[in-house]
């Protein structure tokens, strides 16, 4: 019987130990909250990239790719590019893969995420491998190899706006918009106003047209393939379309009114809307691509009623655009499955140039106070619109990055108008292009090849 | 009275039913209590980065041991040779770099390489001029590590003087005074802002929509180095739970407890939310 006293004992002991010996989750953690963030870019290092064979002309690949990459991913404004001084490690020397990577020399840079590279150029190809690590969780998120067949000069860019791409999407889920390509108009000391069109980081501005009249409004099919215009070619304002590369044909799409203007595509591609004077006021129509009018858009309102600048919401149920119906140019929205048309802007006396996000929930657009225009953005339910520039010129045509990140829109700030582009907030302000002459009207293709 | 209970248990027939009985009810919960604290333990790591933030505290910042002068003019930007281009003065680096603006990215027309814009890069020409500009200063100057030292422990130094004198008052007696719990809000306090500093987030990525919160659970160890760090709340967007993640990594080693807390180690839960987006 004294064997059952000591197991029940010892039971006892057992259980006041297991009682008194719970994991540290029983005890109260001390609660703190951080509401945002100190730094609002995520710093990452990119130090030079390995290089096979250190030819000449391998070096100074190897050196662009570094930069354009630092240059690109800083452009999204997502990233902050962390200073090489700092790095205490050189992966061209010591290796670029995971196990020739130590993590605790890189968390002391300040930089979160560490992308390393190796080019290899051989006869008319270049071969890139490229790593993505997570320096404080010390693993890789990815490794890819990239291939460019053909001038390794020519191929570069696109194989490092490929290695960006593959970043964004590890890096954001979504893809970036390094396959895009911004519009604009152009005009020389000389020249008439034309359409160029440069990359979404401003590289390559080449001319579009060669119209030798006035050409405006450029509007991207939703594929980025062609893009549509109004020019005066005929001494009158009509509405062409051309494929959008330097050379391609123009066609046109109507000339039926005496003024055809501010042309626009809805989603699908298929059919465009432009603002026509055919029966006696400035009202926007449905067309196909030939110029065949398909449906009158707006109603007629008096000889006030202009209505010009459509937009269509990334769904396409719905179009903004500019009307004078109330005395003062005003954006509207039309809901195309109900008819019903609402005034969007209340906020000043003059609000053009509707730009609708490709989210679908905004409106930026340009609004006239205190004697300049300014880039504005608000809930396409309406409220409060929320102005981006101010104090620095006029600043106009706003037009959305195709993942809604950035807008690029025109200002004179420096004297004479070019494109700048900043994020959907405002911030980060930079010109885009650098060109002779003026610049006006930018829009933002889609992201194309992709 | 032991013998009583065990006259009790071990008792009459009438009694046996009640000590099998007190028997089945005691190995049941046994039974109980170890499978649930096997189960929650076992259940307690789901983070994949364990112990290897357990460094040093003068890892993140000072420069690694002197290196040789070979190594130098290998990879010469690593050399801190003034502290204000160097790694060590982290947080006045992170400031000022976090205040720069990307420079306007204005391309010329000739469609010139994109080399041309301002991001400074450094050549390997220019690296190797500067190890040797850093070497040569050295030799002439006094080393600054050995400074830097100094100065790092004069401010702990600092740090620590005036708060003994209130903090022995308290931990004798073993009861938390009301000195010590200021010590201790003041440590949590300083752990937010140190946290709160280390966290980059693009605040635009976070659609006006949806509210991002989550959850990060760490233990802080009196040395002040940081264990169990894992995420027990997920913001649903990866991005953002990887930034709150790295915030406190990056803040490890903390600094150690202030003289006036005695605990083995505090638990803390912190929640990362953005707020007031637009």
């Amino acid at each position: 019987m004294k064997k059952t006293y000591r197991i029940i004992v010892q039971t006892l002991l057992l259980m006041a130990f297991l009682l008194s010996g719970t994991p540290s989750q029983a005890e109260d953690r001390v609660q703190l909250r951080v509401t945002n963030p100190f730094e609002n870019k995520t710093p990452v290092a990119v130090p030079a990239f390995h290089i096979a064979a250190a030819s000449d002309h391998e070096k100074e690949l190897a050196t662009q790719a570094v930069t354009l990459l630092q240059e690109t991913l800083a452009f999204t404004g997502y990233f902050r590019m962390v200073n090489p001084e700092a790095f205490l490690e050189a992966p061209s020397q010591t290796g670029i893969t995971e196990q020739d990577i130590h993590f605790d020399r890189w968390r002391s840079s300040g930089a979160e995420l560490l992308v390393t590279g190796s080019l290899t150029v051989s006869g008319q190809a270049i071969i890139g491998d490229f790593y993505l690590y997570d320096i404080f969780r010390q693993k890789s998120l990815f490794g890819v190899r990239l291939r460019g067949a053909g001038s390794p000069d020519e191929n570069l860019r696109p194989l490092i706006l490929k290695l960006a791409d593959k970043i964004m999407v590890t890096y954001s889920g979504k893809h970036g918009f390094f396959g895009s390509r911004i519009a604009f108009v152009s005009k020389g000391s000389s020249t008439p106003k034309e359409i160029w069109t440069c990359d979404f980081d401003g590289y390559k501005p080449a001319q579009l047209t060669r119209n030798k009249a006035i050409t405006l409004t450029p509007a991207w099919s939703p594929d980025g393939s062609k893009i549509a215009y109004t020019s005066y070619v005929n001494d009158k304002p009509d509405i062409f379309v051309q494929g959008a590369w330097p050379g391609a044909r123009r066609d046109i799409v109507t000339a039926k009114g005496t003024t055809n203007i501010t042309p626009a595509w809805l989603p699908d591609g298929q059919m465009m809307a432009a603002s026509l004077t055919i029966e006696g006021d400035q009202a926007i129509y449905l067309l196909t691509q030939k110029g065949k009018i398909r449906k009158r858009l707006t109603r007629k309102w008096g000889k006030w009623g202009i209505d010009v600048s459509p937009v269509f919401s990334p769904s396409g149920d719905r179009m903004a655009f500019v009307s004078k119906r109330s005395g003062s140019p005003q954006i509207y929205i039309k809901n195309l499955n109900n008819g019903r048309i609402e005034r969007l802007t209340f906020d000043g006396k003059y609000n053009t140039s509707p730009a609708w996000s490709p989210t679908g929930d905004q409106m930026a657009y340009a609004g006239f106070k205190d004697g300049h225009f300014d880039i504005h953005v608000m809930d396409v339910r309406g409220g409060r619109p929320m102005q981006l520039t101010l104090g620095t010129g006029d600043n106009e045509t706003p037009s959305w990055s195709p993942d809604g990140s950035l807008i690029v829109f025109s200002s004179t700030r420096k004297g004479k108008s070019s494109i700048y582009v900043m994020n959907a907030y405002g911030t980060d302000q930079r010109q885009l292009v650098s060109l002779p002459g003026e610049q006006t009207a930018p829009v933002w293709s889609s992201n194309l090849n992709q | 009275m032991m013998q009583a209970f065990t006259h009790y248990l071990t008792g009459g027939d009438e009694n046996r039913f009640l000590t099998l009985a007190v028997l089945f009810s005691l190995t049941g919960h046994i039974l109980l209590f170890t499978l649930s604290h096997v189960l929650t333990t076992s259940g307690y790591k789901p983070h994949k980065t364990p112990r290897s933030i357990d460094v040093d505290l003068m890892q993140t910042e000072l420069p690694p041991p002197q290196p040789s002068k070979e190594s130098v003019q290998a990879k010469s930007s690593a050399k801190p040779a003034t502290p204000s281009t160097s790694a060590p003065s982290k947080k006045a680096t992170r400031k000022k770099t976090a205040k720069k603006v990307t420079p306007p990215a204005a391309k010329s027309f000739t469609g010139k390489r994109p080399t041309k814009r301002k991001q400074r890069v450094i050549t390997p020409d220019e690296l190797v001029q500067n190890a040797l500009q850093k070497m040569a200063k050295e030799t002439s100057k006094k080393e600054p590590l050995s400074h830097r030292l100094n100065r790092l422990k004069k401010e702990v130094a600092d740090r620590k003087a005036p708060e003994t004198v209130g903090a022995n008052d308290g931990a004798a007696t073993g009861q938390p005074t009301a000195v010590q719990m200021s010590i201790k809000e003041r440590y949590y306090r300083t752990i937010e802002v140190i946290i709160r500093k280390n966290w980059a987030f693009p605040t635009q990525m976070a659609s006006s929509k949806t509210q991002l919160k989550t959850q990060i659970i760490f233990t802080v160890m009196p040395d002040g180095s940081v264990r169990d760090v894992w995420v027990s709340l997920r913001s649903g967007n990866a991005n953002f739970d990887r930034s709150a993640l790295s915030a406190v990594h990056k803040s490890t080693p903390l600094p150690p407890y202030p003289a006036g807390i005695t605990d083995q180690k505090i638990p803390f839960v912190i929640d990362f939310d953005v707020s007031e987006l637009l």
